[in-house]
């Protein structure tokens, strides 16, 4: 099995067209837009820091995190449910195929949940921290 | 030249002869800095002379043991084996094809080389087998 690299935009298209694959998320964005403007539940994905380590000179190996958003809608009881729901679908939907279907990539793996405790309830907000896995040559 | 060096550089010459799959030979002194090197660098075997030892038998005449770490790093995907596989098999197939070191000219530089250990190391994707050799020659002092 030989080495294979990628870069961080097709990862990046690779991630959004998993999640958006999703039938029940109503709406996937690669960027932060006010909520009002989405329908519930919604993802947007947030990216947060790269760590690259040159293994070669023309070899990095990329540890790339971003900031999966999930947030979900409920004026009723059942709010955490609802939520620990979508949290569930939106790991799930990465634990499909962790090379995410690009060719360099090599793990996905959801590392932290956070959620908003509550507090702004009607909404429900998760946060899940992610970690990507790839090699790059530039 | 001391048979060291020659030994040296004939390991070199059998590391790079086919059909061993190795595409850069690299002697050094300590560990290398593989930030310089290229993908299609490797295979890489890097070749560290170490300790070198002289059990004298008569007068000045000596039975030397001389240690050789060679390091091959190699690129490889998780959960694959079958090049820390081929890379050992090759390397073992090298050394026991030519126990002597023999040159071109048929001429033996030492008088076996044994293979210590042989331990894999690294993580991804940058992985490396190290085999720790000891190189047994006859010779007078001055001439080793």
């Amino acid at each position: 099995m030989s080495v294979s690299y990628t870069e961080k935009e097709p990862v990046a298209v690779a991630l959004y067209g998993k999640l958006n694959a999703v039938s029940e998320f109503q709406s996937v964005d690669r960027q932060y837009v006010e909520m009002g403007d989405y329908d519930y539940p919604g993802v947007f994905i947030n990216d947060v820091r790269e760590v690259r380590r040159t293994v070669l000179k023309d070899v990095v190996h990329v540890l790339w995190t971003v900031l999966i958003v999930v947030f979900v809608f409920d004026d009723s009881l059942t709010l955490s449910t609802t939520l620990n729901a979508e949290i569930k679908r939106a790991i799930d939907a990465l634990k499909v195929d962790v090379t995410l279907g690009v060719s360099g990539v090599y793990n996905t793996r959801v590392l932290d949940v956070d959620t908003d405790e509550g507090f702004l309830r009607p909404h429900g907000v998760a946060m899940l921290t992610t970690e990507i896995s790839y090699l790059t040559k530039s | 030249m001391s048979v060291r060096s020659d030994a040296i550089t004939q390991l070199g010459v059998v590391f790079t002869t086919p059909p061993i799959s190795i595409n850069k030979v690299v002697v050094a002194n300590e560990s290398l800095d593989m930030a310089v090197y290229t993908a299609s660098q490797t295979p890489l075997v890097e070749i560290v002379p170490a300790e070198e030892t002289p059990e004298y038998e008569v007068g000045k005449h000596a039975l030397w043991r001389t240690s050789i770490r060679l390091t091959i790093y190699y690129l490889e995907v998780r959960g694959d084996e079958a090049q820390q596989e081929t890379l050992t098999t090759e390397i073992k197939n090298a050394l026991g094809g030519n126990p002597t070191l023999k040159t071109v000219a048929g001429v033996p530089i030492v008088e076996i080389i044994n293979i210590l250990s042989i331990t894999p190391a690294g993580e991804f994707p940058l992985f490396q087998i190290i085999f720790d050799l000891e190189l047994e020659y006859e010779k007078h002092i001055a001439n080793a």
